[in-house]
């Protein structure tokens, strides 16, 4: 079976005023129907970069390198920008971090949710029938008064209801795959539980598989199948949920693991990061980017090119010296 | 959403009161500081006696307390009563009233002429961010900035009038042998529109081009300079990824996204662009003879003959305070999260 | 990419020393001008009566035969020291209301920023023309006019910078420590609100010598033949029509030049002073 999504050897650069930035080095992971990837990693790791490049959104100065990024078997790197339109918002949805700038502030929340709805329409849908299919859409995940909604400016609505919003843009396509940059990231702690369920509910019962990228292990491993540790651009460790949270493999995955306060009897076992990221724009990174932080790190971890582990079948560690 | 704003129109109305009244008392206190003698500017003839000046002072009220004397003020505005020009020897509300359309046509065409040249520009400059074109854009508005409207006609009336001699004198609304339509709006196009005669609307069209010209230049750079930040503003915001994110068509984007968004600082800068261009009407009015308030005005001034300096002075101030009233309510219009702000 | 940002840095970088390296050249010029120009500026000679730019006028005479070239260079003290004058005192007298406004607030506060509201409610130029005319048509008044015009700029600048200092905090612990109001107001918010004041002050000298010249042009305050740049573009009107172009030319382009780099550099100084406002 082909996965959803499948990201070979994914480099990326960004050319800026100070100097290249290698933002991604050989990035690889899948997503497959219907599951929930989570990919985990400090803020600068990477994450929405690569969400971002998987919908070609980097902007104009990114330099993209990859063997493959195929959506359902099919390489998108061949589409033009034009058949790429049909991509985005419609087989692949994205949901942002602050919901609340990333809607028009000008614009009704009705009208924005109708834009994206005729933006793909295959034949010439009229603006009622796509309001009535926004209302459906707003109605169906449970948003209360959806109607009056549909007339407010995001300005007027607060940022739970806002990513609510938001989801039910990504799911009105009936998108295949959904990338959730932190979508919960900017509400309080409360308001993100409800959101999370709401989105992952959705998605299962749709059968849409998610990319969910997020800095909070403990939303990650409650909600995912399985995770992508992210250190600097580099993909460090790939595995089911359960084997990379209960027992990582990789030292840093076991570092960030540790700095988390959840499931620790006290504060003595909560152990803080060590040291911080590289700078993404020196020439002279070593191979590992984690190396110069890592307590295991011996000389080859510097110079050669990282073997990968396979402690089982569908766990993958990129590491000299993983822990067993 | 209809009442809400109807209340901020009518709260906006109400926080501009206090303001007119402070350009109101700040007029009367312009009379009152003038050089020489009330009565004798308010006289149409200056050689009286001493008496006739008494009787007038009287007639005027100028014995009475400075409070009275401003009620009395207060009252001759609200009757429109401005006083005698001693230069026309009419009343100053008559001869605005002839001169205030010429002034009028002028800078409205002046000022949709900086619009239509400084928002495209300002649009391309941001889509084509640090081309060939965007440094052009740069150096035009630093230029233009720094380029007083009165030169800049000048060097029009050189290249244009003198060299290449393809433009009308640049002296008035029509030239000397032309027949002015009917008044009807008393813009000079307009009436002649009205009656089809074609020939002159052209003749008052071009007329007006160069001291138009001349005008809109000062406004041209901030407004080119807004328009380009505020575009580029929107094209890096979240909002804009996000319409890109979901496959919205991208001229939908930039009109209904970016478009919006990037006037709401251009439309901050509104105030600061009518400011000047009212301040260039005067220089650009003498400069081209333009028979408006700005040129009668200054001739006013410079013959002291002050009752219509201070009618224009205030007339200015009350335009200018309603113009900038307008721009607040059109941004509220647009923009809903005014609203919330009160 | 990356080259041509880094270019656009040097190059604006490059401006604004090229601005200020002009702007000191004008004001040597200022300040020695009348001892260097070739000519009396106020000499006529019906002989040379608008003679166009020759190796002995440089640019020209006027319709007074007078020497163009000397005529600008002379002008550049006067438009100079209106200017200079005018900022000093609206920058001073602004700055120390407005900070003394926002840092006592209450009805002071009020009653000020009414004030100036009312004064914001007249167009610039107007208010300046309406000004002169009060106080009688001098130079001196020029100088008062534009003074009060460019007034609330510096009071509303230095109102918000205290009110916004004193709401963070750090005054009342200068308060604790035992400092008065007074010393609070000079020693603390006034070198705090100096960086947006310099750029300020920078791009309101050209706005001033673009108002004195406006002012002059329309017939008030420098009156001739004293050489002023607005006053030599308006007698060279005229000329303008009959082809006479360096009447009005030259002394156009000084001013032009003059507000130009005024303008440069204050954008420059502001890139410096604030630069996460880099446009």
């Amino acid at each position: 079976m082909t996965a959803m999504l499948e990201i070979d050897n994914l480099t990326l650069e960004f050319e800026t005023p100070a100097g290249r930035v290698h933002a991604l080095d050989n990035v690889g992971l899948s997503v497959d129907r219907g599951e929930c990837v989570a990919l985990v990693g400090e803020s600068g790791s990477g994450k929405s970069i690569t969400g971002m490049a998987i919908m070609r959104l980097n902007g104009p100065n990114a330099r993209i390198r990859a063997s493959r990024i195929a959506l359902d078997g099919t390489d998108l790197q061949g589409l033009t920008d034009k058949a790429f339109q049909t991509i985005r918002g419609r087989r692949v949805a994205m949901i942002f971090q602050n919901a609340k700038s990333a809607l028009n502030p000008l614009r009704k929340v009705g009208d924005t949710l109708t834009d994206i709805l005729r933006a793909h329409a295959p034949e010439r849908l009229s603006r009622r029938d796509a309001r009535a299919r926004v209302l459906d859409m707003l109605e169906m995940i449970g948003i209360r008064e959806a109607e009056d909604r549909m007339y407010a400016y995001p300005a007027e609505l607060s940022g739970g209801m806002c990513q609510r919003i938001m989801i039910a843009a990504a799911l009105l396509c009936e998108p295949e795959l959904i990338i959730a940059d932190e979508p919960t990231s900017a509400l309080d702690v409360t308001t993100q539980v409800k959101v999370m369920d709401l989105l992952m509910s959705a998605c299962r019962e749709r059968g849409v598989a998610v990319l969910f990228i997020t800095h909070d292990l403990a939303l990650a491993s409650a909600y995912c199948d399985r995770a992508v540790v992210m250190h600097a651009g580099q993909m460090l460790e790939d595995g089911p949920a359960e084997e990379v949270f209960v027992h990582p493999r990789h030292p840093y995955s076991r570092m960030l693991l540790d700095s988390m306060p959840y499931g620790k009897e006290s504060a003595a076992d909560l152990k803080p990061m060590g040291g911080n990221l590289p700078d993404l724009r020196r020439d002279d990174l070593p191979a590992c980017r984690f190396a110069e932080r890592c307590s295991r790190v011996q000389d080859c971890c510097r110079t050669q090119s990282i073997p990968e582990a396979r402690p089982s079948e569908a766990h993958a560690v990129r590491c000299f010296f993983p822990h067993d | 959403m209809k009442h809400r704003t109807l209340r901020l129109i009518a709260w906006r109305l109400l926080m501009a009161l206090p303001i007119l009244f402070g350009v109101i008392v700040v007029t009367f206190v312009l009379i009152r500081a003038l050089p020489g003698d009330p009565a004798i500017v308010y006289a149409s003839g200056p050689n009286m006696s001493q008496e006739d000046i008494d009787a007038i002072r009287r007639a005027m009220g100028l014995d009475k307390s400075v409070f009275e004397q401003f009620l009395i003020y207060l009252n001759n505005i609200a009757h429109l009563n401005f006083g005698n020009s001693l230069v026309t020897g009419q009343p100053v509300l008559k001869d605005f009233g002839e001169r205030l359309p010429a002034t009028l046509e002028l800078a409205v065409f002046a000022f949709a002429l900086s619009l239509v040249v400084a928002l495209p520009v300002g649009v391309l400059s941001a889509l084509y961010r640090d081309s060939w074109i965007d440094q052009l854009v740069r150096v035009i508005t630093s230029v233009s900035a720094a380029m007083p409207g009165f030169f800049f006609g000048l060097i029009l009336i050189f290249i244009f009038y003198f060299l290449m001699g393809i433009a009308p004198e640049p002296i008035g609304r029509l030239s000397g042998w032309s027949i002015a339509p009917p008044t009807v709006t008393g813009f000079m196009t307009i009436d002649a529109a009205l009656i089809g005669d074609w020939e002159i609307f052209w003749e008052a069209l071009g007329k007006m081009l160069m001291p138009a010209a001349s005008m809109a230049i000062f406004a041209v750079a901030p407004l080119m300079r807004m328009m380009r930040g505020g575009m580029i503003d929107a094209l890096d915001s979240d909002y804009i990824k996000a319409a890109r994110a979901y496959g919205i068509p991208r001229r939908k984007i930039l009109l209904q996204y970016a478009l919006p968004n990037a006037m709401l600082p251009v439309l901050a800068t509104m105030g600061m662009v009518l400011s000047t261009m009212l301040g260039a009407n005067i220089m650009i009015e003498k400069l081209f003879a333009w028979p408006g308030i700005g040129s009668y005005s200054v001739n006013a001034l410079t013959g002291v003959d002050y009752a219509p300096v201070q009618a224009f002075v205030l007339i200015v101030a009350v335009l200018f305070v309603l113009m900038t009233l307008a721009i607040d309510i059109l941004s509220a219009a647009i923009d809903p999260r005014y609203k919330l702000k009160g | 990419m990356a080259r041509s940002v880094a270019l656009y840095h040097l190059r604006r970088n490059t401006a604004t020393s090229v601005a200020a390296a002009v702007i000191v050249l004008l004001f040597l010029l200022a300040i020695f001008g009348p001892l260097i120009v070739p000519y009396d500026p106020l000499a006529t000679s019906m002989q040379e009566v608008l003679q166009p730019p020759s190796a002995e006028h440089w640019f020209g005479t006027d319709q007074l035969g007078r020497d163009i070239f000397s005529r600008v260079v002379v002008a550049t003290r006067l438009d100079f020291a209106i200017a200079v004058a005018a900022v000093a005192i609206s920058a001073l007298a602004g700055i120390s209301v407005g900070a003394m406004s926002g840092y006592l607030g209450g009805w002071l506060d009020g009653v000020t920023s009414r004030i100036v509201d009312v004064m914001m409610a007249f167009p610039l130029f107007v208010a300046a023309m309406a000004l002169v005319a009060v106080f009688g048509n001098s130079v001196q008044s020029v100088v008062l006019a534009t003074s009060i015009i460019n007034f609330p700029f510096y009071f509303r600048l230095a109102r918000i910078e205290a009110a916004s200092r004193r709401e963070i905090g750090y005054v009342e612990a200068a308060l604790i420590n035992g400092n008065s109001s007074g010393s609070v107001i000079f020693r603390f918010l006034l070198p705090n609100s100096l960086p947006p004041v310099i750029v300020q002050v920078s791009l309101n000298l050209g706005w001033a010598i673009l108002n004195t010249s406006g002012l002059a042009f329309i017939g008030l305050g420098v009156a001739p033949p004293t050489p002023e740049w607005g006053i030599m573009i308006q007698e060279g009107a005229s000329m303008m029509m009959s082809g006479e172009w360096w009447t009005v030319f030259f002394p156009g382009l000084a001013l032009v030049l003059s507000v130009f780099c005024f303008s440069l550099l204050g954008d420059g100084l502001r890139d410096i002073a604030d630069p996460r406002r880099r446009s």
